[in-house]
C-alpha cells in the first residue's frame, strides 16, 4: 500500500492541489482581491468549479477515447498489407494536420454542428486523433521486421502477430502519443468556451470580456492543475510499462 | 509419394515480378537428415526454405511434407509442426527467455507445468542454466546465447522438421563453432530433419548429410559432402569448395581411425591423438611438431593404432 501510494506520489500531489483549487478557491478571495481591486466580483460564481471541472472532464474523455480509438484502428488498418494503400495518405494527413491550430478547428465545426459541446467534442477529437495516429503509425513501422518474419515463422495468426508481437512493442510509443493527445485536449477544451460548451474555460473567456483578470486567472489555474494531474499519471503509466519490458 | 521422404519438392518454381528466385526445384529430403543449402546471395537458398513452411507460396510445383501437400494445410499450423530459427535471432524483445521458448506451446495450447517442464529441459539441453537465463530479456544475452534461445524456441514443441535460415551467421567464429558443435550434439540425440542454409562452405561441410549447392534458382549438385569435395561437378562448386583449400577441407571430413594402421610391434610414438579427431588435426599436429608418426588412442587413452603421414595419402581403408 505505501510503495503503491509512493509510486503514484507524484500525480497524488496535483490531484491534491487540483481539488484544493476547485473547492477552496473562495478562501483566496483577499489574494485575487489584490489583482483587481476595482471589481464587484474577485471569485467566479456563475456555475461551481465543480461542475465545470466535470463537464471538462467529460468533454475532454469522449473526444480523447474517441480519438484514441479512431487513431490506433487507423494506424493498424494502414499497416495491414491489405491496407497499406492508404499509408502513404493518413501519414501525410496526420502530419498536415498537426500543424492546423486548433481555434481553426474548432471555428470550422461550428457550421458543421452549431454551438455546445458536441461541436468541442467533434473539434478536440480531430485534433486529438492526429498524435494518436502518427505515434500508432511510427510504433508499428518500429518492430523489427525479422521479429515479425520470426512470429509469423512460428505459425502465430495475424492477429496473434498484432496482439501479441507489433501492438505491445508499439505500446510505449502509442502511449506517448496517448499522452500528448489527451494533454493537448485538455487545455484545448477550455477554448470551446468560446462556442457554448461549458468547461474550464468559461471563467477565462468570461474574465477577458469583462476585463476581470482573477477570472482569467482562476480559470487558468484550474485547467493548468488539470493538465499537470493527468500528464503526471501518464508519465507514471508509461514508466510501469517501460519497467515491465525490461527496458 | 514414396515411403521415407520427409520434404519432397516436385518442378517448384518462385518468381517475384519478372526474376525467378526458384527454378523447377525438385528435390528429396529423407526423414534424420541435415540437408544443407548453400549458394552466393540471391542463389534462392533462403527463399527455397521459405517456401517449405509458406511464409512465401509457389508459383507452381508442389511441395509434400510428411505425406502431406503443403498447399492443402493451414499456413499456421504447418508453421507450428516446423522449428524455425534465423539469423537475427527473432526473439520477441518484450519478452522473457522463458516466454520466447514457450511460446509456440502455449499457441498449441499445452498445459502451463507441460511447457514450463519443457523450457526446463530445453535450457537444460542448450547449456543454458534455468535459474540464470529464465527471466532474462533477450536484450540481456550475448549473441552465442541469444542464438541458444532461438534454437531453443525452434525445437520448443518437438516438431519433426527444423528450418535454421543462418542461424549462426552473425556469430563470431568460436561462438559458431561451439554452437555447430551443439547442434550436432543435439541432433545426435533428437534425429529432426533439418533444413540448414548457409553460404559459409566449412559450415555446411562440417554439418551436412547431404549439401545442396543452389545457383539462380536451381539445383547445381545434390551430393554427400564428400562426394561434393570428390567429383564436384563443374567450375562453380569448385570455386565454392575454395580451390586452394579442397585437401584440408577433406581431411576435415575423414577421421584419424579410418585410416590409422595396427600397431606394431616397435614402442608408441611419443605423439598421440585421438580417434575420432579428423585427418586435418593429425596432419596439422604432425606439421607443427614436425613429426611423421602419430599414436592413436580413444577417449579412454587407450593406444588403437598408429598414423603414419604417409597413411594420409592412402585411400580411405575401410
Amino acid at each position: 500500500m505505501i510503495a503503491i501510494i509512493k509510486y503514484w506520489r507524484g500525480p497524488l500531489f496535483w490531484l491534491a492541489l487540483l481539488l484544493l483549487a476547485v473547492f477552496c478557491m473562495g478562501q483566496f478571495e483577499f489574494l485575487f482581491r489584490q489583482l483587481t481591486p476595482d471589481a464587484a466580483e474577485v471569485i467566479y460564481h456563475r456555475e461551481s468549479f465543480a461542475q465545470l471541472l466535470l463537464n471538462h472532464l467529460l468533454v475532454v474523455a469522449v473526444a480523447a477515447c474517441l480519438a484514441i480509438i479512431i487513431g490506433v484502428l487507423a494506424g493498424v488498418v494502414v499497416t495491414r498489407s491489405w491496407g497499406r494503400d492508404f499509408l502513404p495518405l493518413v501519414s501525410q494527413v496526420a502530419s498536415i494536420g498537426q500543424t492546423f491550430p486548433p481555434v481553426a478547428v474548432l471555428a470550422l465545426s461550428v457550421p458543421l454542428l452549431g454551438f455546445g459541446d458536441l461541436p468541442t467534442i467533434f473539434a478536440l477529437m480531430l485534433y486529438g486523433l492526429l498524435p494518436v495516429l502518427r505515434n500508432t503509425l511510427a510504433g508499428l513501422q518500429g518492430v523489427a521486421g525479422s521479429t515479425l518474419e520470426a512470429a509469423r515463422g512460428i505459425g502465430m495468426s495475424p492477429l496473434q502477430v498484432l496482439l501479441q508481437v507489433e501492438l505491445a512493442l508499439a505500446s510505449p510509443v502509442i502511449l506517448a502519443g496517448i499522452r500528448t493527445s489527451v494533454t493537448i485536449t485538455i487545455a484545448t477544451a477550455a477554448i470551446g468556451s468560446t462556442i457554448g460548451a461549458s468547461t474550464l474555460g468559461n471563467p477565462v473567456i468570461a474574465g477577458l470580456v469583462n476585463g476581470n483578470t482573477a477570472y482569467v486567472l482562476q480559470g487558468a489555474v484550474l485547467i493548468g492543475l488539470l493538465a499537470v494531474c493527468v500528464d503526471s499519471t501518464f508519465e507514471r503509466i508509461q514508466h510501469g510499462l517501460a519497467l515491465r519490458y525490461g527496458g | 509419394m514414396s515411403d521415407a521422404a520427409m520434404i519432397e519438392l516436385r518442378n517448384v518454381s518462385r518468381q517475384f515480378g519478372d526474376i525467378t528466385a526458384v527454378d523447377k526445384l525438385s528435390l528429396r529430403i529423407e526423414k534424420g537428415e541435415i540437408c544443407v543449402f548453400i549458394g552466393t546471395s540471391g542463389c534462392g537458398k533462403s527463399t527455397t526454405l521459405r517456401l517449405l513452411n509458406k511464409l512465401i507460396d509457389c508459383s507452381s510445383g508442389e511441395i509434400w511434407v510428411d505425406g502431406e501437400d503443403v498447399a492443402s494445410l493451414d499456413s499456421k499450423l504447418l508453421r507450428r509442426r516446423m522449428g524455425y530459427a534465423i539469423q537475427s535471432t527473432g526473439l520477441f524483445p518484450h519478452w522473457t527467455v522463458e516466454r520466447n521458448i514457450g511460446v509456440v506451446p502455449r499457441l498449441l495450447g499445452w498445459p502451463a507445468d507441460r511447457i514450463d517442464a519443457r523450457v526446463r529441459e530445453l535450457l537444460e539441453l542448450l547449456s543454458l542454466p534455468y535459474a540464470t537465463f529464465v527471466h532474462k530479456f533477450p536484450s540481456q544475452l550475448s549473441g552465442g546465447q541469444a542464438q541458444r534461445v532461438g534454437v531453443a524456441r525452434a525445437l520448443a514443441a518437438d516438431p519433426d522438421i527444423l528450418l535454421m535460415d543462418e542461424p549462426f551467421g552473425a556469430l563470431d567464429p568460436i561462438t559458431r563453432e561451439a554452437l555447430q558443435n551443439e547442434l550436432l550434439r543435439i541432433q545426435s540425440h533428437i534425429h529432426k530433419t533439418i533444413v540448414f542454409v548457409t553460404h559459409d562452405i566449412d559450415e555446411a561441410l562440417r554439418l551436412a548429410t547431404r549439401i545442396v549447392v543452389m545457383d539462380k534458382g536451381r539445383i547445381v549438385q545434390h551430393d554427400t559432402p564428400e562426394n561434393l569435395l570428390n567429383n564436384p561437378v563443374n567450375s562453380f562448386v569448385e570455386d565454392l569448395l575454395g580451390q586452394g583449400e579442397r585437401g584440408l577441407k577433406r581431411a576435415s571430413l575423414e577421421r584419424v581411425e579410418d585410416f590409422m594402421l595396427p600397431l606394431g610391434a616397435a614402442g608408441l610414438p611419443s605423439l598421440s591423438i585421438e580417434a575420432g579427431s579428423s585427418l586435418r588435426q593429425a596432419l596439422s599436429l604432425m606439421l607443427w611438431q614436425r613429426a611423421d608418426l602419430l599414436c592413436v588412442r580413444d577417449q579412454a587413452q587407450v593406444p588403437l593404432g598408429i598414423l603414419p603421414i604417409s597413411a594420409l595419402l592412402q585411400s580411405k581403408s575401410s
